[in-house]
């Protein structure tokens, strides 16, 4: 085992840039760190080289602890991202640099800089200057000049970013050759998924500090276990089903559910990927022995054209009971669709556009399953158990995954509430399997900020308490701004909810809020009300936008298979809210909370406050976004 | 080419070279058997005088005498910057000094504490007195201090403020306008000195920070008079820059001190060496040097010798005659004193 | 043939006036100045004007002038990239205070600055007594000449080569580190290279300015001629005797010096950037 990296923490002022990474990889591994730009990948990779120190954890090369030993006896070689050559010595010098640092004899250190020279393909080029090179060329001396000294590990920090897409095919198959050659364990970070897939011999998808997924490439493609990973590499097609009786059903079809798939409980919904090159397109149904699994019937939308494939996208025929979560849908779009890529052997044998066609798949996946993942914090003093039951509830309700979260500022406390801990889990367990409890010690505010940080949470469930005592505005604003989290304040107790009220406004940026209360509903199988509020009735132009906003929002919702209504308020904006959430109907409502960026239309905290102090009704409020 | 100028391999060696021009800059003492150093702390004025001449023959003399070799080391400033640095620590071993006031200021720190006024002469070396410089031809007739109130005449001097020595020339003002008034009508009248004063302030164009430097802007063509000491026209002279100028009737002799210094020649163990200088310098030969550039001897002997350079003055007064140094310093230049007033005055016109 | 007469035909009047106002306002307050300079030299005799150049008093003048600006180039370029490399490295509180106090010397005029050091090393001062008090004279020596240039010409460096370090050397100096080298291997080799140009910047700028140095050094020297009396106090010395010849003369040899090293360094920059 050529380096072991064991829970790597590190945090910049409020960011946990690497949160909870282990990994273990091989001698002779060409490993890959896979994430967007922030993730963290490359912080990683710093901490690997030694140029940072994490805040715990370990880093282990050939079973050295090597996590608080300074880079220059690590004997690692690193291309940086820039390259990093030293512009004032020439090629030979640049690359016999390590070589000069570990005092080789002069004559030595010639051969060997011009072995890897030759290695890389710059042979002859010795006693130029970097300032003289191109890009591509930099780039190799930069990867001759890490591996001159023999070094056990190679880091390599997007090596290939800067380059022309012309070269970077050459100058990867180059490095693998190498690589092989040599056999030297590299872990390269990147973020191009196809570089990845290319090069590595597993992949490691890192998202926000945390890593989701390790696997060759080949697992991770096609059977990827998240969400994340799953959109993340490559394009795909997610449909959301149900299961019945040990079967998928999607729409009107079933689809069998694989050995391998993760278990799903009873009429649990079931995320099926499968990928565009998968899909199969015909002009007549498909027969039973084809071994292609049908799924209806669609029309061509688009139609790209690109030499050998062509892709498509398909809008599908009703889908009865399927949530599409990729392709995303648009806000107000009906129907589900999906994008299939086809070879085009002789134009007349690829379909055309506006076509109808026959889809079916050859082949699908079935990812882990989700659900609303809540977080809730249950802190002393204003330990209020309203916020913490009503989790509990709509986490049964919604088959999701529940956090209680709790903040203690001294020992004694916490003895204390770790007790009450095991005995809300011993009594849930069963009914929430993904049920989990955790109690730290310090400051309330930051520790809740951070804990929302360090998970994929979708609603964080508190008391309003929690947000201060008199002043509920600026602490859950900042916690609204600070986390991006909707925040569900709940005063009384509830057991469950029946029917939300959204409140939204045509104009404010975002449709997140009728997302979100959109996503509760459907997973509680509640119904939904969508409420505007037009202040001038006589401003044609308003009217009209308020009312196809509503239109548009209440289709998405009936898409999302919940019951849905619409009303409209006449006049002021925040009396009007308030008097509809008095209602004796609705169990929960909905806000939108624009960031202070943005125009608000309402003082919503104002609002939010009311209603859970004097209706006794949960507020969750969402905030907008436009994304 | 480039990168291998950078590679000094040995950093040490970059310090061991530092080091040793920091050492080479404390700047050794020369190690003399037989040889002993002098620092003489003087003002400007009198810097070819003892450079040439009175340096080089105490030097032979006293190599003579006791056959030790004299290094000096020689400064030359304005009297009241050398007098503040050697009370701040410039260890001359002798002080020769424009005023009695600057050496004054060292017995008060406690550099000087033999009563300096007790040697031969009071303590003086040198003496001068305050003339009159004008154009060539004397296109604006000038003939004596009244004619300096004339509204078509410009005069130059130093300034009081900054220049100690510049104090004697508005003292020779005053002074000559006293006893004029005495002359005039039987008693020293100071309302006639202060208007006096007065119409002559408001003639001058320009007061230099220095006596040097006022000699230096009359020369480039400012002013009509200049007033400024005797030996500053005499040494112009021998250096081939000759100005016609006049002795007042009235005059103030000016009287320069010279005192050993006594903490920084018991720190130099120089003391033999440094009263003999003192000595030296007003011993006939020396003063006959001091004459020959431009200095009134003080030795009453050798000034009579030089009479026919040196005319006396008819009413020539000292700073005794005016009450002594504190109280014309009260009088004159306090910030209350007529002198300032009168400035200050003028500039607010 | 054509083409050129159109060309030089078409650059506009406004660009033409430009260049002769910067050439004469060049003129004007430098070539000028030191032609008068110049001319007033050539008036004299020569015999007479090499005579007062080899004056004991005129030569010492002149090599304590060059030992001083030599020990304070050297020292100041030590300790200004030193300051340059911790100022930029560690983050420590009230660096950025320090960083903008490092123009202090700039804006305390020379003459003061010259008092301050007197108070501080005089025998009477703080640091001063105890040194002398080993033996060590401070003001009104060389070594307080060299204080006082070193705190006038302090900031060149080191506020060229900050910059200069910060845009280059770290990340040059991160690469070096992961490729084992020790931190003098990666100062001397990548770090000095890398911040070269900071470096001689402030390095000429220094040269300059501690040749011409006077306030300070008036204050601090004692002047004591042939031994504390740097060129420029030299130069004044001989303005005040009335040696105007002097005086030119010696101005005109120190502006040479200052002129060829200037011209020197100018050169090899140049030779370097078209390397």
């Amino acid at each position: 085992m050529s380096i072991v990296i064991n829970n790597l923490r590190k945090q910049f002022g409020h960011a946990l840039v690497v949160n909870n990474v282990s990994l273990e990889i091989q001698e002779g591994e060409l490993f890959v760190l896979l994430g967007a730009s922030g993730s963290g990948k490359s912080t990683i990779l710093r901490i690997i080289a030694g140029l940072l120190e994490p805040d715990s954890g370990s880093v282990t090369i050939n079973g050295v602890d090597m996590t608080h030993v300074d880079a220059r006896k690590r004997n690692v070689g690193m291309v940086f991202q820039n390259y990093s050559l030293f512009g004032h010595l020439t090629v030979f010098e640049n690359v016999e640099f390590g070589l000069q640092v570990r005092k080789l004899p002069k004559a030595q250190r010639r051969n060997r800089s011009k072995e890897l020279l030759e290695a890389v393909g710059l042979t002859g080029l010795g006693h130029r200057y970097p300032a003289q090179l191109s890009g591509g060329q930099q780039q190799r001396v930069a990867v001759a000049r890490a591996l001159a000294y023999n070094p056990r590990v190679l880091l390599m920090d997007e090596p290939f970013g800067a380059l022309d897409v012309k070269i970077r095919g050459t100058l990867r198959q180059n490095l693998q050759e190498i690589q092989r050659r040599l056999n030297v364990t590299t872990i390269l970070v990147t973020h191009d998924q196809e570089e990845a897939f290319e090069l590595a011999d597993r992949i490691g998808v890192i998202e926000r500090g945390q890593l989701i997924e390790i696997g060759p490439p080949d697992v991770l493609y096609h059977h990827p276990k998240t969400e994340i990973v799953a959109t993340f590499i490559g394009g795909g097609n997610i449909l959301v089903g149900r299961e019945e009786e040990g079967r998928i059903r999607l729409g009107k079809v079933f689809l069998p559910m694989p050995d391998q798939a993760p278990l799903h409980a009873q009429g649990s919904p079931v995320r099926v990927l499968f990928r565009p090159e998968t899909v199969v397109l015909s002009r007549e149904a498909f027969s039973n022995a084809s071994g292609i699994y049908p799924l209806g019937q669609g029309r061509v939308l688009k139609r790209i054209f690109n030499g050998p494939v062509q892709r498509l996208v398909l809008e599908m025929e009703e889908l009865a009971g399927v949530r599409p979560l990729k392709p995303v849908p648009r806000y107000g779009q009906p129907r589900t669709r999906i994008e299939v890529v086809e070879t085009t052997t002789g134009l007349h044998h690829g379909a055309r556009f506006d076509e109808t066609l026959w889809v079916g798949v050859r082949d699908y996946h079935i990812l882990e399953p989700s659900g609303i993942k809540f977080l809730v914090y249950t802190g002393s003093p204003e330990r209020n158990p309203a916020a913490q039951e009503l989790a509990l509830h709509l986490g049964q309700l919604t088959r999701g995954a529940v956090t209680l979260f709790s903040v203690v500022s001294n020992d004694m406390e916490m003895s204390e509430v770790q007790a009450e801990m095991e005995r809300i889990q011993n009594v849930w367990q069963e009914r929430i399997p993904l049920l989990t409890t955790e109690v730290v010690k310090g400051e309330r505010h930051e520790q809740v900020y951070l804990k929302t940080q360090s998970g994929i949470y979708d609603i964080l469930v508190a008391d309003p308490k929690f947000t201060g005592q008199h002043e509920m505005k600026p602490a859950l604003q900042n916690l609204l701004e600070e986390t991006l989290l909707p925040v569900l304040t709940v005063s009384q107790s509830q057991k469950g909810i029946l029917h939300i009220l959204i409140c939204t406004a045509a104009g404010e940026p975002g449709k997140s809020d009728v997302q979100v209360g959109g996503r509760l509903a459907m997973r509680a199988h509640a119904k939904a009300t969508v409420f505007s509020v037009l202040t001038s009735p006589d401003d044609q132009v308003e009217t009209r936008r308020v009312e196809q906003h509503l239109e548009q929002a209440r289709q998405s919702l009936t898409g999302l298979g919940i019951a849905c209504d619409t009303r409209l308020g006449l006049g002021e904006p925040m009396a009007e809210i308030f008097n509809q959430a008095a209602k004796p109907a609705y169990d929960l409502v909905v806000l939108g909370a624009p960031l202070p960026q943005a125009p608000q239309r309402i003082h919503w905290p104002d609002v939010a406050q009311r209603i859970t102090r004097e209706l006794n009704k949960p507020v969750l409020l969402v905030p907008m976004m436009t994304t | 080419m480039k990168a291998k100028s950078w590679r000094i391999a040995d950093p040490a060696g970059g310090l061991i070279v530092l080091f040793t021009l920091l050492l080479w800059s404390c700047g050794g003492k020369p190690a003399g058997d037989k040889t002993v150093s002098l620092t003489l702390g003087a003002y400007t004025v009198p810097k070819e005088a003892y450079e040439r001449e009175i340096i080089p023959a105490f030097k032979t003399y006293w190599q003579e005498k006791t056959g030790e070799t004299v290094t000096f080391n020689e400064s030359y400033t304005a009297s009241g910057a050398q007098s503040r640095a050697i009370a701040s620590g410039f260890d001359a071993d002798i002080a020769a000094l424009s005023l009695e006031q600057d050496v004054q200021r060292l017995v008060e720190v406690g550099l000087v504490t033999h009563d300096w006024r007790a040697t031969q002469f009071s303590g003086m070396v040198t003496r001068s007195i305050v003339v009159m410089a004008y154009r060539e031809g004397n296109p604006k007739r000038i003939t004596g201090w009244e004619d300096l109130t004339r509204p078509d005449v410009n005069v130059i001097y130093p300034s009081p403020k900054t220049s100690g020595g510049a104090m004697w020339v508005v003292n020779a003002i005053y002074g000559a306008a006293l006893k004029h008034s005495e002359i005039l009508w039987g008693e020293p009248d100071p309302n006639f000195a202060y208007r006096r004063l007065r119409e002559i302030q408001s003639r001058v164009q320009v007061m230099d920070k220095s006596g040097r430097a006022s000699v230096t802007t009359f020369e480039n063509g400012i002013g009509d008079v200049l007033l400024t000491y005797e030996n500053e026209v005499l040494l112009r002279k021998s250096q081939g820059k000759a100005m016609p100028f006049l002795v007042p009737d009235a005059t103030i002799l000016i009287e320069n001190p010279i005192a050993v210094v006594d903490k920084n020649v018991e720190k130099h163990g120089n003391r033999a060496v440094a009263e003999a200088f003192v000595a030296f310098v007003k011993t006939a030969s020396a003063q006959r040097a001091f004459a020959q550039y431009g200095f009134r001897p003080v030795d009453p002997d050798i000034a009579e010798e030089f009479l026919a350079k040196f005319p006396v003055p008819k009413h020539l007064f000292t700073i005794q005659d005016l009450g002594g140094w504190p109280q014309v310093h009260q009088q004159l230049y306090a910030q209350t004193g007529i002198w300032m007033q009168i400035v200050n005055e003028l500039a607010h016109q | 043939m054509m083409m050129n007469n159109t060309y030089t035909k078409s650059i506009p009047i406004g660009r033409w006036s430009l260049i002769a106002i910067t050439i004469i306002w060049f003129l004007l307050l430098i070539l000028v100045p030191v032609g008068g300079l110049i001319q007033k030299l050539l008036a004299s005799p020569v015999a007479e004007t090499l005579q007062g150049l080899t004056t004991k008093a005129a030569v010492n003048a002149f090599l304590l002038t060059i030992k001083v600006t030599v020990i304070t180039i050297l020292i100041n370029t030590v300790m200004g990239v030193l300051m340059a490399r911790v100022l930029v490295k560690q983050n420590f509180k009230g660096r950025l205070l320090i960083e903008g106090l490092i123009d202090l010397p700039f804006a305390i005029s020379p003459v003061v600055a010259g008092f301050m050091i007197v108070i501080l090393f005089g025998p009477y001062g703080w640091l001063g007594g105890w040194l002398e008090g080993m033996g060590v004279k401070v003001v009104y020596s060389v070594p307080g000449i060299i204080l006082a240039t070193i705190f006038v010409t302090l900031p060149f460096v080191a506020k060229e080569v900050i910059p200069v370090y910060r845009q280059f050397g770290q990340q040059s100096e991160e690469t070096a580190q992961v490729m084992g080298a020790s931190q003098w291997q990666t100062f001397w080799w990548i770090t000095l290279p890398s911040i070269k140009w900071g470096v001689i910047y402030g390095v000429t700028l220094a040269l300059a300015r501690s040749l011409g140095e006077f306030g300070a050094v008036l204050v601090v020297s004692g002047n004591i001629i042939g031994q504390t009396q740097t060129a420029t106090l030299y130069i004044h010395q001989q303005f005040t005797d009335f040696d105007y010849s002097g005086a030119y003369a010696a101005s005109l040899v120190i502006a040479m010096v200052a002129f060829t090293i200037l011209i020197v360094i100018q050169t090899i920059t140049n030779r370097h950037r078209e390397a």
